[in-house]
């Protein structure tokens, strides 16, 4: 009997070890990190690119210069916090980024500010009234800058 | 009497020459034909290789894999070689001198073009500038270094059926059907395989969790986990510039496909893919 107990007491003590480390770890690679720099952050800021890109889509359709300019310069604002963003190496089991990012620190970088690089020239036409009405060459124009980076940097859905 | 012959004689050289004609590509399609086909993404090394000179390096389970020269360069790449040669190479996997192939090289997809395909691609080819460069062997492990062995492997697993049009479908949709299995070879990536390399056509194309440079890659049927919330130009716009619906850009492997081929298709053939891969049978992920 006295056995039995022991065998439970060591089991029930394994597996609230075993949660307390899994939640701890959880805590600390999921959450947050101890340098205040979050991955989460990071998908949101991914998130918000594709949002504006959808609205520079819609307006550069409509023929809407100004909203086309403000997302094209919302995404270039994004784009200049990302090395803020990716400064310290994190990858938790949910992200996409490949630590390819952290050994290539400066071509990361250049690939960033040519995203910013095309979002600004987008703004510029859409000040200047130039895009034209086909929102593909458009937001393709950026996205070239995404798609490059992905390509190297970002695996697939986890 | 001398007339007739004389009227024969023409007809005669008249059906020759069509006939010879028929033999030889055009060169200018077949550059369309070369978009459609891919060849140029794993033909061409990364990092300013010299354009199809080969060398890109695939790495897979089975080893590394080290993709061939199809410049015309008579030595090095496939200039000696004749439109037989080329069509034998592409759609059974066999080299002129009668080796077998891996079927890293897609010829299992490749089997499906159209001859006029196959000999245009080839006049294409002969017209890119010769670049000497011979590419090393592969870095492939005991047993699989034994390119004999593919002889069985194609027995077994090689289906060598032809393209057939269905005929209760548009005309739209078999055009589809034909770029996405045949030349476009999508299978090759977004079908799983099983553990001797050979794809699962029961759940064709949609996601496999192995693909190139061990990636998975995403299933593309309307299944769950896969494109079926998808409009239909939301699939022109993801082959065209690489933009999913969310406005998030396709990366990896894909890149590459989008830039050298996708983005290259006529309006038509962006239009008959998304029209077949809608209306395939909906399969849940397999990626």
């Amino acid at each position: 009997m006295f056995s039995v107990r022991k065998t439970l007491r060591i089991g029930l003590f394994a597996a609230t070890t075993f949660a307390v480390v899994a939640a701890f770890s959880s805590f600390s690679s999921d959450e947050a990190s101890a340098d205040g720099h979050h991955y989460k952050d990071r998908n949101a800021a991914m998130k918000s690119l594709g949002g504006n890109m959808k609205k520079l889509g819609g307006a550069v359709a409509d023929g809407n210069n100004a909203d086309a300019a403000a997302a094209a310069k919302a995404i270039s604002a994004i784009a200049a916090k990302m090395p803020a963003l990716f400064e310290h190496k994190e990858i938790p089991t949910a992200s996409r980024a490949k630590p390819g990012i952290w050994d290539n620190m400066a071509d990361f970088n250049a690939k960033v500010a040519a995203l910013g690089a095309a979002a600004d020239k987008v703004a510029a036409g859409a000040a200047a009234g130039t895009l034209g009405s086909d929102p593909k060459p458009v937001v393709g124009s950026i996205g070239k800058t995404c798609g490059s980076c992905h390509k190297v940097y970002r695996g697939p859905k986890v | 009497m001398q007339n007739l012959i004389r009227i024969l004689l023409a007809v005669v050289a008249v059906s020759a020459a069509s006939n010879a004609m028929a033999q030889s590509g055009n060169a200018e399609r077949g550059k369309y034909v070369f978009a459609t086909a891919g060849c140029g993404t794993c033909h061409t090394a990364e990092k300013g290789g010299a354009f199809l000179a080969g060398g890109r390096e695939l790495k897979t389970d089975f080893g590394s894999f080290f993709t061939p020269n199809i410049t015309p360069d008579k030595e090095t790449g496939i200039g000696g070689w004749s439109d037989e040669d080329f069509a034998r190479a592409v759609q059974k996997g066999v080299s002129p001198d009668g080796d077998q192939y891996y079927p890293t090289f897609p010829y299992t997809s490749y089997v499906r073009m159209t001859q006029t395909d196959i000999l245009d691609l080839k006049a294409y080819l002969d017209t890119v500038p010769p670049v000497r460069n011979a590419v090393r062997d592969h870095d492939l492990p005991f047993p699989f270094s034994i390119r004999l062995s593919m002889i069985g492997w194609k027995l077994l697993f090689f289906d060598k059926s032809p393209f057939e049009p269905d005929p209760t479908k548009s005309a739209v949709w078999n055009r589809g059907a034909y770029l996405v299995n045949a030349p476009g070879h999508c299978g090759e990536c977004h079908t799983p395989r099983n553990l001797l390399g050979v794809v699962n056509n029961n759940l064709a194309l949609s996601g496999n969790k192995n693909g190139p440079e061990g990636d998975s890659v995403p299933n593309i049927t309307p299944g769950e986990g896969g494109i079926g919330d998808w409009e239909h130009d939301d699939i022109i716009s993801a082959l065209e510039i690489g933009l999913l619906p969310d406005g998030d850009f396709l990366g990896g492997a894909m890149t590459d496909v989008i830039e050298d081929n996708t983005s290259k298709l006529t309006a038509e053939d962006l239009n008959a893919i998304a029209t077949y891969l809608t209306a395939l049978e909906p399969i849940a992920s397999n990626d």
